[in-house]
């Protein structure tokens, strides 16, 4: 047993070992483009005022406005205008309404990577990496110096 | 107990002169040094070195191809924006990217009755 153990070469073990490594990350990989994404998307209203004049808006919940406030923003307050848990898998885009007036499409690239398509008056595209955790903030600007954002969290 | 320590404390008799075994010691110890030393025994892993080093290089530069050719495994920072009136911000602590559309105010998702701005 000493013996055969003798002849085994610590360089064909090392090769082994990463022959190992880079087919469990390809698995990996390959799970996670498989994988349905679970985002939140919010419509969010940006503004100094107080107050929302629609009633039926509720202040932004304070993860989301910890991190709107710590992006560049001009805005004191923010206000959700509409909220959706989606889901998008690789094989289809998910197109859904947050307003009348705003739609997005998101498809799911594989590899945690999105598309966005922001439809407003015209189509805007955007693309990104959204691992785990990560929140992906489209925004721009709205009547009366205030500012529309549209808030896509990765959940799963 | 004092008699029998007494009794091992006689004096020690050699069967030669004092000049004689004291030659034989310096001898000994001439000889002792003379004779070429032993390299003492590597340990064990120092064999495996040799190719630990070697393959360890290999697999640093495989997985930085892997990593380099699979962006999924690396996180994409910087969105890919098609649109030149956009630019990004990257909260890097909080995990947020902000892509900002600096085009006029645009009422998209809003009427423009004021009662009911957002709708």
């Amino acid at each position: 047993m000493r013996s055969k153990l003798m002849f085994v070469n610590p360089a064909a073990c090392a090769v082994l070992g990463l022959i190992c490594l880079v087919l469990g990350a390809e698995r990996l990989a390959a799970a996670d483009t498989d994988a349905k994404l679970k985002l939140e998307a919010q419509l969010i209203w940006g503004t100094n005022d107080h107050q929302s004049p629609d009633p039926t808006h509720k202040p932004v919940d304070a993860d989301s406005l910890k991190k709107l406030q710590g992006l560049p923003l001009k805005w004191t307050n923010y206000f959700v205008v509409n909220r959706k848990v989606i889901e998008v898998s690789t094989t289809a885009p998910l197109k859904t309404a947050l307003s009348e007036k705003c739609e997005i499409e998101v498809k799911n690239l594989g590899n945690a990577t999105v598309e966005v398509a922001y439809f407003g008056k015209r189509e805007r595209v955007v693309k990104q990496a959204l691992p785990k955790g990560e929140t992906l903030v489209l925004g721009g600007n709205a009547p009366n110096s205030t500012a529309w954002l549209v808030v896509l969290k990765r959940l799963e | 107990m004092a008699s029998v320590l007494a009794e091992f404390e006689t004096e020690v008799c050699l069967p030669e002169s004092r000049e004689f075994f004291w030659s034989k010691v310096e001898r000994e110890i001439r000889r002792e040094s003379s004779r070429p030393q032993v390299a003492p025994r590597p340990p064990f892993w120092a064999g495996w070195r040799r190719w630990l080093v070697p393959a360890g290089a290999v697999a640093t530069v495989a997985l930085s191809a892997l990593l380099a050719t699979r962006p999924g495994l690396l996180p994409a920072v910087q969105a890919d924006i098609a649109d030149p009136g956009a630019f990004t911000y990257r909260d890097f602590a909080a995990r947020t990217t902000l892509v900002w559309l600096s085009y006029p105010a645009e009422n998209e998702f809003a009427d423009n009755d004021p009662a009911d701005t957002m709708d």
